[in-house]
Parts: C-alpha cells; sequence; structure tokens
C-alpha cells in the first residue's frame, strides 16, 4: 500500500488545481477503472452500471441482486391540474402547456418531447368517476377525458396524469 | 479495485457538469440533478422518482401488501382509505394515479376517486365501482404519487 498526502494536485498544464485540500475532487469525466462502465459508491453497497451505454444507467435494485435501469425508471412527465371553470396547472414537471379541448378533456403538452409518438405509458386518474385516453398521443401531447358515471364528458378538480417513456 | 475517497466531486472544466461513462450528470441548481435520457434531452431525478407508492390489499383489515414512503393506511369506511405519507410533499399539488380490481374475480369497472381534498401528508381515497359509483373494497389497490418533497 502506498499513499501520496498532498494538499493540492494540478492539471499538466499547472493552471487547475484538481484536488483540493478540502476534500474536494474536480474531474470532469468519471470511469470505472477495473471496468470502465462500473463504478461503485459509498460503502460499496451500491454500484452504478452499463456508464458506457447511453441512456442506459443501471442501479442495484433495493434486493441487492438485479439491476434496474435509472433512466427508464424516472416519469418523465407529470401534471396535476384543476380542471374546473378556467383550468389550471397545481404543478407539474417537464409540462409546456394545458389546454382546454372541452368538457373534461384536457390536452397536456410536455416541454421535451417523447422519442416515438403514442409509446409513452400513461396513466391518468383520480377525477369525478373515471379517466381515458381521448385521443392518440403524440410525442409531445396526451389528451385525456374525465367522465361521470353516465359515461358524459364532466369536469373534474382533481386531476393527474404521469408518463414513463423515452425520450427524444 | 480502485476507490477514491473524497467529501464532493465537481466538474473541471464547468463546475456543474459531470460525465460518468458517457452519460452527462449535471447538478446546476440546488435538489435538481439532472442526467441524460435515452436520447439526447437532459431530465431531472429528482422530480422524475415516485415519492410514494402503495400496493394496497383493500379488503379486509387494509393494509399494504408493499410500499414506499407510506406511513400508514386508515380504514375510513367501504372502499375508502387515507394514505398516509411518511415524508410528506412540499405542497398538496402532487399527481396519483392508480388502478384496481380483484384477482381475477373483478366484476365491473373500477375508478378512484379523491375523497377528502388532499393534503401535503395524507391521501384520502375512494375506490369505486365506476358503473354504480359506489365504494368498493379490492383486494388490489395499487396507487403512486409524483409530486415535489418538502
Amino acid at each position: 500500500m502506498s499513499t501520496i498526502k498532498v494538499d493540492t494536485l494540478q492539471t499538466r498544464s499547472g493552471s487547475t488545481s484538481a484536488v483540493t485540500g478540502a476534500g474536494s475532487l474536480k474531474v470532469d469525466n468519471l470511469r470505472g477503472n477495473t471496468a470502465a462502465a462500473s463504478i461503485t459508491l459509498g460503502d460499496g453497497s451500491n454500484t452504478l452500471g452499463a456508464l458506457s451505454t447511453a441512456g442506459g444507467v443501471t442501479i442495484t435494485g433495493e434486493g441487492g441482486t438485479v439491476t434496474t435501469n435509472l433512466q427508464q425508471g424516472l416519469a418523465k412527465h407529470w401534471c396535476s391540474l384543476n380542471g374546473t371553470s378556467t383550468v389550471a396547472i397545481r404543478d407539474s414537471f417537464n409540462t409546456a402547456s394545458l389546454v382546454d379541448s372541452g368538457t373534461g378533456t384536457y390536452s397536456i403538452t410536455s416541454s421535451n418531447a417523447f422519442a416515438t409518438a403514442g409509446d409513452q405509458c400513461v396513466t391518468a386518474a383520480i377525477v369525478a368517476n373515471k379517466m381515458q385516453i381521448d385521443s392518440a398521443p403524440s410525442a409531445t401531447v396526451t389528451t385525456v377525458v374525465s367522465k361521470n358515471a353516465s359515461n358524459s364528458n364532466t369536469d373534474s378538480a382533481y386531476v393527474s396524469i404521469s408518463c414513463t417513456g423515452d425520450l427524444a | 479495485m480502485s476507490t477514491l475517497v473524497t467529501n464532493t466531486i465537481t466538474g473541471l472544466s464547468t463546475a456543474a457538469n459531470i460525465t460518468i461513462g458517457s452519460t452527462p450528470v449535471v447538478s446546476a441548481s440546488a435538489n435538481s440533478l439532472t442526467i441524460r435520457g435515452e436520447g439526447s434531452n437532459q431530465t431531472s431525478i429528482q422530480q422524475g422518482l415516485c415519492k410514494c407508492w402503495i400496493h394496497l390489499t383493500g379488503s379486509g383489515t387494509p393494509a399494504a401488501a408493499d410500499s414506499f414512503n407510506v406511513a400508514s393506511v386508515t380504514d375510513t369506511g367501504t372502499g375508502r382509505y387515507t394514505i398516509n405519507i411518511a415524508t410528506d410533499f412540499g405542497n398538496a399539488n402532487y399527481t396519483c394515479a392508480g388502478m384496481s380490481g380483484n384477482d381475477g374475480t373483478t366484476t365491473g369497472d373500477r375508478g378512484q376517486v379523491i375523497d377528502l381534498t388532499p393534503t401535503a401528508g395524507a391521501f384520502a381515497l375512494r375506490n369505486i365501482d365506476t358503473d354504480s359509483t359506489n365504494p368498493v373494497d379490492d383486494t388490489n389497490i395499487l396507487l403512486n404519487f409524483h409530486g415535489d418533497l418538502a
């Protein structure tokens, strides 16, 4: 075991400190040493893998035996809205706009598009009675409709959608 | 095996930018870490994470078959449940999506309705038969929540 103790480590140009005495490391790229695509974090309990695959970073799951894809597991777009009177976004992520498309019908446009129209998985709820997809989703627009017990369109105070899928 | 021990990692060229393998990760503002998605766009890790989910066994004595960030479940009547969130959201404006049914014996359609005005720490759900609009207990009630934590 060899130990190098140093307060400041500079790049070869000598102009920038890469390691400072405060315990900070400045670096642009991190790669695994044994395997370039794998880095273990913290006490060794969690490993980031598949680092050489764009969009495919994996992380150890809760059980510790399999890995799951970090990017694929993230919701890419969600919106909580008030669908009565003048429709309004309560809170959202990656949402560009909300349009009142008729009674109980709401078109939500995402800021960053999905890679393929209709490829995103949409879950929508929690309203007067039930929610449906109103028209085929595009890569950016999801239109949902709220229905009452008689299957008629009805405005709802609480409408939620969340979308997972591949970003463009 | 090589081990690097440090407290903080900062981008050298641009302090907020670090590339891990071939994946750019950007920490441009507090509590917002972005990662490149499947294509070329960046997406927020924190905003994309499901902050609370539950597989609720809603029949008999309601209980979580499995859950994340759920403190407890309160039975408030037939088909009515309050999900008490362990680490609260920052506000009551989070999203909730769900579905329900029994183990292959569901009759009628199902819907999930907000039973009371949501709060940052509790969500009151009414699970209904959409044909009759009556609240019903179901063996499987699945919910996930997205929003901003406190």
